[in-house]
């Protein structure tokens, strides 16, 4: 009897979590000409550290990471190329991950499910720029699905350098 | 009688114990044999970008190769000072080392699919680190893998094997 209630625990704490992380996706989804997007920060950006949360834009001249701190700077001239990619990640945020290690102790397996519900697709921006001294730098950030070719075309409409060919992701009459 | 026995007592314990040394030496002594490589010395190094050769592999994944590279080596301590690719100030160390990475296979796998089924999906990228001294000298070369194989997003993998990179430089330096 104790064994069906922890499956139905975290079956409702898993629904719990993919709704709001739906609802966000979604949001920023139909909010495509916002300047400022809700990303992930993976690695590479000076004195920010990985799986940070914050705001991304281009305004100033510059690339610009908001975490709540002093904001991450990168002069959007010393960048010279720019990649879109994609993975399938897992959502729900560190909620999700403490949720997802907890329901490993679920029994049969039952937490497995979370896997699928928490599953979610995030474009992947690689920023290659370098610092003053000419050294080369790699920042590479998590998007909302879609975001990341309208970022890159505001980056080169910025001034910044991509000599990668334009991904497929971009949609018809969309500019580079 | 009973002195006579604990002579024979103790000749064989002191038979056995020399056995039994003997033994001991014989299975440590191979690895004392081994030449261990000399420790190289060096003030600075210089970590250049993955190279992918002929291999498709995504590009984020050599950049983030690249990041955590820089990031453990400094974090380990082992060089006075890292150096990423290009920088101008590396032109005037005289002790620098080079380290470059060429990938020599790659395999993208599934999150999903590794946390389903926990013996599918990994991910996992085979590289050549290839250190070399000022005057282009090959100092020593080392095949490496870096692998997630259960928990973790596919970009985990890169985390591995910058680990494995970071632990061989520790080794020789």
């Amino acid at each position: 009897m104790r064994y069906p209630m922890s499956a139905i625990i975290v079956l409702i704490a898993a629904g719990g979590l993919t709704l709001p992380a739906q609802t966000s996706t979604a949001g920023s989804g139909t909010n495509a000409s916002s300047p400022v997007l809700g990303v992930r920060h993976v690695i590479g950006l000076e004195n920010v550290g990985s799986q940070k949360t914050g705001k991304l834009s281009v305004q100033n001249g510059a690339m610009q990471f908001d975490f709540g701190k002093n904001p991450a700077t990168v002069p959007v001239a010393s960048i010279d190329d720019i990649f879109v990619g994609s993975e399938t990640t897992q959502g729900g945020g560190t909620v999700g991950r403490v949720v997802k290690t907890a329901s490993m102790a679920a029994p049969y397996e039952s937490g497995k499910v979370l896997s699928l519900l928490l599953r979610t697709k995030v474009d992947i921006l690689t920023i290659s720029y370098r610092d003053a001294n000419g050294a080369r730098h790699g920042a590479i950030l998590a998007l909302p699905k879609g975001q990341a070719s309208d970022m890159r075309t505001r980056l080169i409409a910025a001034g910044a350098h991509a000599s990668a060919p334009v991904e497929p992701q971009l949609k018809a009459g969309q500019q580079p | 009688m009973s002195r006579n026995c604990v002579v024979r007592t103790f000749g064989f314990l002191a038979a056995l114990v020399s056995q039994f040394a003997i033994a001991q030496t014989g299975a440590t002594s191979p690895p004392a044999n081994k030449a261990k490589p000399p420790k190289l010395s060096a003030s600075a190094i210089q970590i250049e970008p993955i190279d992918a050769g002929d291999v498709s592999i995504p590009p984020e994944f050599r950049f983030a190769i690249y990041e955590r590279l820089i990031e453990r080596v400094q974090k380990d301590g082992t060089f006075k000072k890292v150096y990423r690719s290009g920088d101008r100030e590396a032109a005037n160390v005289p002790d620098l080392v080079t380290l470059r990475t060429t990938v020599g296979k790659f395999k993208e796998g599934s999150q999903l699919r590794r946390e389903l089924t926990t013996v599918t999906g990994a991910t996992s990228v085979d590289v050549t680190a290839t250190m070399s001294a000022r005057d282009g000298s090959v100092l020593f070369e080392s095949d490496l893998s870096g692998k997630v194989r259960f928990i973790g997003e596919n970009l985990g993998a890169t985390n591995d094997l910058a680990k494995r990179i970071a632990k061989l430089l520790r080794q020789r330096f």
